[in-house]
């Protein structure tokens, strides 16, 4: 097979080419960088030829403007010139040598179980054993390589990880793995390595650290835990249920299946049957905000029957107002209005 | 005598380092990674499984990367 159809030549070459570019490309914003030095040592200059004329010419006050100026820039220059040098001192990547890189493809070759070269869609692709997380099967991974990527931020982006017999988590189909959303790994500890291999054009380490990842459960931060990848437990009948139609319970904070699952029907918003105490008399479910208890006789009454003055359902607070219609003696608004007792007949002929 | 030595931990560091003659792999292993087992990491030596008592030689490409990582 000729060098230019063998794929694993392409794809050295390939990333030769784009490592030296990536290179190249940092070397022309040092250049870049440089010639604003430049610039800034004109401008001294400039200023410099101003104060010498102003001082000839014994502009005391201008001079003295141009001089505090000339001084600015010179500071100005003093600092831009330190951070050029110290750059300079930072040893600037080197880009392995294409034989390098051939090497790296083939040790890739070697450490997977598949690996192909595809000069079409322009990726490297490494297919990885079946990945088990506890129990979990989740099937072979395709860790693939773009490289017209690499021309961008080096990191996790520049690869996809597309599940080949996908086992996704029950509720978000997205989820084929608990560190991996949309074909996006989230690396977590390998994200700086994975971005140190691919700048030095360690390629396979990057697809080693890759699958070191995958093969690997962080329970403190998944897209999905384990425990939920099939579901999610109902609080209440430990029924499972699919995340996408789990029910949040606003009183309890806990996960509810449909059937243990309800709403006040005061303020409409979502809770658990647990949450809600019924209105026997209103027939109402109400939530803790849109209940109380009768003071006397201890029903729960939704608040729009509740008397808030007289902490009393509308049953004993209408007995209330009876009791009080019977003690209280009738109102005499004035003399003439009201009704002249008349005299008890007996007591009269008796006096 | 100096080897290429890229240990893929942590920051994920490349470059040369000075061993003494006659060092083996697993003694690497144990003054670079010290308090970790070997099983858990690929270690490769000229891009070669390596055992453990191989002696290193003279520039020597070892990398030494772990199999599992926590992911985010």
């Amino acid at each position: 097979m000729s060098k230019e159809h063998n794929p694993l030549f392409w794809g050295a070459v390939h990333l030769h080419r784009v490592l030296e570019r990536r290179v190249q490309h940092g070397l022309g914003l040092r250049q870049l960088e440089s010639s604003g030095l430049l610039d800034r040592q004109q401008t001294v200059q400039h200023i410099w030829d101003r104060l010498v004329s102003a001082q000839s010419r014994g502009w005391r006050l201008a001079a003295g403007r141009l001089h505090e100026q000339l001084h600015s820039q010179i500071r100005l220059l003093h600092l831009l010139t330190g951070e050029l040098l110290d750059r300079a001192d930072v040893p600037r990547p080197l880009v392995p040598s294409l034989p390098e890189l051939l090497a790296d493809l083939r040790q890739l070759a070697d450490e997977f179980e598949h690996v192909e070269v595809l000069p079409k869609t322009k990726m490297l692709v490494a297919e990885t054993s079946p990945i088990e997380l506890e129990g979990l099967s989740l099937g072979r991974f395709s860790i693939q390589l773009h490289l017209d990527r690499l021309d961008g931020s080096l990191g996790t982006r520049c690869f996809d990880c597309v599940a080949l017999g996908p086992n996704p988590a029950a509720g978000n189909d997205s989820v084929t793995h608990p560190h991996v959303q949309s074909k996006a790994l989230c690396a977590g500890d390998a994200t700086v390595p994975i971005a140190t291999a691919l700048a030095q054009g360690r390629i396979t380490d990057a697809f080693c650290l890759i699958r070191a990842v995958l093969q690997t459960y962080n329970p403190s931060s998944p897209y999905v835990s384990i425990e939920e990848w099939d579901g999610t437990r109902c609080t209440d009948c430990d029924d499972l249920v699919r995340s996408d139609r789990v029910n949040h319970c606003d009183g309890c904070g806990s996960d509810f299946c449909d059937d243990c699952f309800s709403f006040c029907d005061l303020c409409e918003q979502s809770y658990c049957s647990s949450c809600l105490e019924h209105d026997r008399v209103s027939d109402n479910r109400c939530c803790s905000t849109c209940r109380h208890t009768c003071s006397d006789c201890g029903r729960t009454v939704d608040s729009d029957s509740f008397n808030d003055e007289t902490n009393l359902c509308p049953g004993c607070d209408s007995e209330h107002h009876e009791q009080e219609d019977v003690s209280e003696p009738p109102l005499q608004e004035n003399d003439h209005d009201s009704i002249p007792e008349i005299p008890d007949p007996q007591v009269a002929v008796a006096a | 005598m100096k080897i290429l030595y890229i240990n893929n931990d942590g920051g994920g560091f490349a470059g040369p380092v000075e061993i003494p003659a006659g060092t083996t792999v697993s003694q690497l292993f144990s003054q670079k990674l010290p308090g970790s087992r070997p099983e858990d990491f690929l270690i490769r030596v000229n891009r070669q499984p390596a055992s453990a008592d191989q002696v290193l030689q003279e520039a020597d490409r070892v990398s030494i990367t772990a199999t599992k990582i926590a992911g985010a």
